[in-house]
């Protein structure tokens, strides 16, 4: 019997601990965003706004109180701002009545009709570099008939206002601005994100109960006014919808996993690793790979067609057959929206193609949109881990060494691409060391602060550029001396790749960078290269091959180097790999060749 | 704090900060850049059958986008007509492109604001695409008037 008691004691004791707890219940913490701070706590929302209780921002007791008070006293509109606050106290039975008199908000719900949550995630856009991780927002679903297209958005941005370059990032990095939501129309979204800036968006909908549902609406009204710091590496928006989702969910531990970085794609990871939390995936590809898709798809006729449509603006469709003119047109039109937003068009001469193209079309009838037929793309959830780990055997110049490798994020050319931007490169503080046998210790060989490369093929209808941005420290071979230095370098590279097949791309690059090192004659020194590069990737196999020549102010880095890396996946986030390198230079050479394996985890 | 101090100093790119320069982020301004992809006429549209107040300019042909920001929720509201005028004006190269195909996401959701059949509404927007898009000048409002006409129909 005391046994059972005992028992029965202990399952209840959550339960009854749950409603005790008042203003330090997890709920509660969660709800206002507190964050454990010295002995006390402290909101990441920082306005007073936010705030019933003057003291609200460090002080859950003070703040919950005031709630209570404030809530109870009749007449008393505070409820109207705070719905989320209210709707928990009521469940808890510390206060009394409904939000029904609450005309802003009551608009608010009736406008959105909340019928679920998801969560959007835009792929990368590599001509941004805000945008080179992808973003995320959530969609509030609407009961709406109709589609989506009558949703909203709710996206939490900086207000950065105009401000740029490198006060932009400096500001953002060490949270000089602040964090808002902001709620548009879905459609607003879809021609931002699919239309202007040609980023596939997936959409991932959140199992919720009704409550939930309730609580999330709720919760984004009091947001709306919220103001978080924002730091684009960390508290960024990724961070903040998962402290959204903590809110209506306390029982999710979400954030701790990205205290110190948060890169969006491992949020979108991080939730679709929870059981039963996202029930379904659309896929809403963006215009340029609908159109890339679209004339994949064309037999060579309608290609030749549509070259000269787009080309020559010549329609002459005689050639085809019904379906195969409607799919051009279609496609003609939808390319010459594209060339509008890329502002390669004019505004009169837009309207009278698109005008003509659209008459053409709609004389062939046939309820079809082929354009639209794209409807599977690869999953970003399914992408390989962001962290890396090497270990490679090698021969430098006639000396054995070992080497590990490690990476925190995110994917480098060599990577399998699947569910990522196929020929896009970004790494960050990925390092080196090696252990040469004739020294018998570890040396540090090289740390990429950041490596960015984006190698994308003109082709029909895109001419898009490729670049590259360098900045790390390394440990290079001075070829009169044959000793290492450690050298600093930041440098920039950019030129244009052709799009041989879909898997085979070569380029050619130009750059400048420059160089600092307390160990050469002259501490600096810039270098001019010239290269020109292969890059394959068919699923598994992988292969980069790169040749060039370097014009320097300091004799250490005159010469050409040919580097070649393959990689062979054998499962996604594991690689064979080998690489063969070779700086030739009037004096000394250095040569380096390796094989290893790399994991990701 | 320091693992994230390193990592802060080391991102040059940033993560995952919409474009500045887009409307979608901006809590000010009506349609900010898009404004100048929408039509030059400037005068606030009278047209009885809908209340347009969230209509700044008369919307001709073109890609427009963030012009939601004029309606200072910027939220999808009001009644149908409003609704269907929203609609056309803010997707309204998407909307042409749908009718002529005679089927698409707009039509669905025009559709479903006017409670019609998405199927019967396609079909009579690729029929009387000429009577809808009577030259590359046409307006958001004569546009979202003859789509009402064409479901009532």
């Amino acid at each position: 019997m005391r046994k059972f008691l005992l028992a029965f004691l202990l399952l209840c004791l959550p339960v009854l601990g749950y409603a005790d707890e008042g203003a330090h219940a997890v709920a509660w913490l969660k709800l206002l965003h507190y964050q454990k701070s010295g002995n006390g706590y402290v909101s990441a929302v920082e306005n007073e706004e936010f705030f019933l209780s003057q003291n609200g921002q460090t002080t859950p007791q003070d703040e919950y109180d005031t709630a209570v008070q404030a809530f109870s006293q009749k007449g008393n509109t505070k409820k109207c701002d705070f719905p989320a606050r209210f709707m928990y106290l009521a469940k808890l039975g510390k206060v009394e009545g409904s939000l029904e008199s609450c005309e802003e908000y009551q608009k608010f719900i009736a406008d959105v009709q909340p019928k679920a949550v998801t969560m959007l995630f835009t792929d990368a856009y590599m001509n941004n570099p805000s945008s080179m991780f992808g973003h995320t927002l959530f969609r509030i679903d609407t009961k709406r008939q109709g589609t989506q297209l009558l949703a909203h958005g709710a996206n939490f941005g900086a207000d950065t206002g105009d401000e740029q370059g490198p006060l932009y990032v400096l500001k953002g990095l060490w949270g000089g601005y602040y964090g808002r939501f902001g709620v548009h129309p879905y459609y607003d979204v879809i021609n931002l994100y699919n239309n202007i800036e040609n980023r596939d968006i997936w959409e991932y909908r959140l199992n919720l109960t009704d409550e939930e549902l309730e609580l999330f609406v709720a919760h984004l009204w009091e947001m709306q006014e919220a103001k978080i710091r924002y730091y684009f590496a960390s508290k960024n928006c990724s961070y903040v919808l998962l402290l959204m989702l903590e809110a209506i969910k306390p029982e999710l531990d979400l954030t701790s996993e990205f205290k110190h970085y948060t890169v969006p794609l491992a949020t979108i990871k991080a939730i679709n690793e929870l059981p039963d939390f996202v029930n379904d995936v659309q896929y809403r590809p963006s215009r340029q790979s609908k159109l890339k898709y679209r004339y994949k798809q064309m037999n060579k006729e309608q290609k030749r067609v549509f070259r000269k449509i787009i080309r020559l603006n010549e329609v002459d469709l005689s050639a085809l057959n019904d379906e195969e003119k409607a799919d051009v047109l279609e496609t003609a039109y939808q390319y010459v929206q594209y060339q509008y937003v890329e502002k390669d068009l004019e505004l009169a001469d837009y309207r009278k193609k698109s005008f003509k193209l659209l008459q053409a079309r709609s004389k062939i009838v046939n309820q079809h949109q082929y354009f639209d037929e794209l409807k599977e793309g690869k999953n970003p959830v399914e992408a390989h881990k962001a962290r890396q780990f090497g270990m490679n055997f090698g021969n430098r110049n006639g000396s054995a060494f070992q080497e590990v490798s490690f990476k925190p994020v995110y994917s480098s050319l060599l990577d399998d691409s699947y569910g990522l931007l196929k020929g896009a490169e970004i790494n960050m503080v990925d390092m080196a060391f090696r252990h040469y046998d004739i020294k018998d210790k570890y040396v540090f060989d090289d740390l990429n602060l950041l490596h960015v490369k984006s190698l994308s093929g003109v082709d029909v209808m895109f001419s898009p550029f490729s670049f590259e941005i360098d900045i790390a420290i390394r440990r290079l071979f001075n070829p009169k001396t044959t000793k290492d230095y450690t050298v600093g370098v930041a440098g920039v590279d950019a030129g244009q790749g052709l799009a041989l097949t879909e898997d085979l791309l070569v380029y050619v690059m130009n750059g400048l960078s420059a160089t600092y090192s307390g160990e050469l004659s002259d501490n600096a020194a810039l270098i001019y290269n010239i290269k020109g590069g292969v890059y394959y990737n068919h699923d598994k196999w992988r292969l980069n091959f790169e040749a060039r020549q370097n014009f320097a102010t300091s004799y250490e880095f005159r010469g050409q180097t040919y580097k070649l890396e393959a990689a062979y996946g054998i499962t996604r986030n594991l690689m064979l790999y080998g690489s063969y390198e070779l700086f030739n230079t009037k004096w000394h050479d250095d040569e380096t060749v390796m094989f290893g394996i790399k994991v990701n985890f | 704090m320091k693992k994230s101090l390193v990592f802060g100093a080391l991102v040059a790119a940033s993560v995952c900060m919409s474009n500045p320069a887009a409307a979608i982020d901006s809590t000010g301004g009506c349609g900010l850049g898009s404004m100048a992809w929408r039509g030059q006429s400037g005068i606030i549209p009278q047209i009885l059958a809908i209340t347009t107040n969230n209509s700044f300019g008369t919307n001709t042909f073109g890609i427009t986008f963030g012009t939601s920001g004029c309606d200072p929720n910027g939220r999808v509201t009001g009644g149908t007509g409003k609704m269907v005028l929203a609609v056309i004006e803010n997707n309204m190269e998407q909307f042409a492109m749908d009718a002529s195909a005679g089927k698409g996401e707009t039509i669905d959701t025009l559709a479903g604001i006017l409670d019609v059949d998405s199927e019967k509404l396609g079909a009579a927007a690729q029929a009387n695409f000429a009577y809808l898009f009577t030259d590359e000048n046409v307006e958001a409002v004569d546009l979202a008037l003859k789509v009402m006409e064409l479901a009532n129909a």
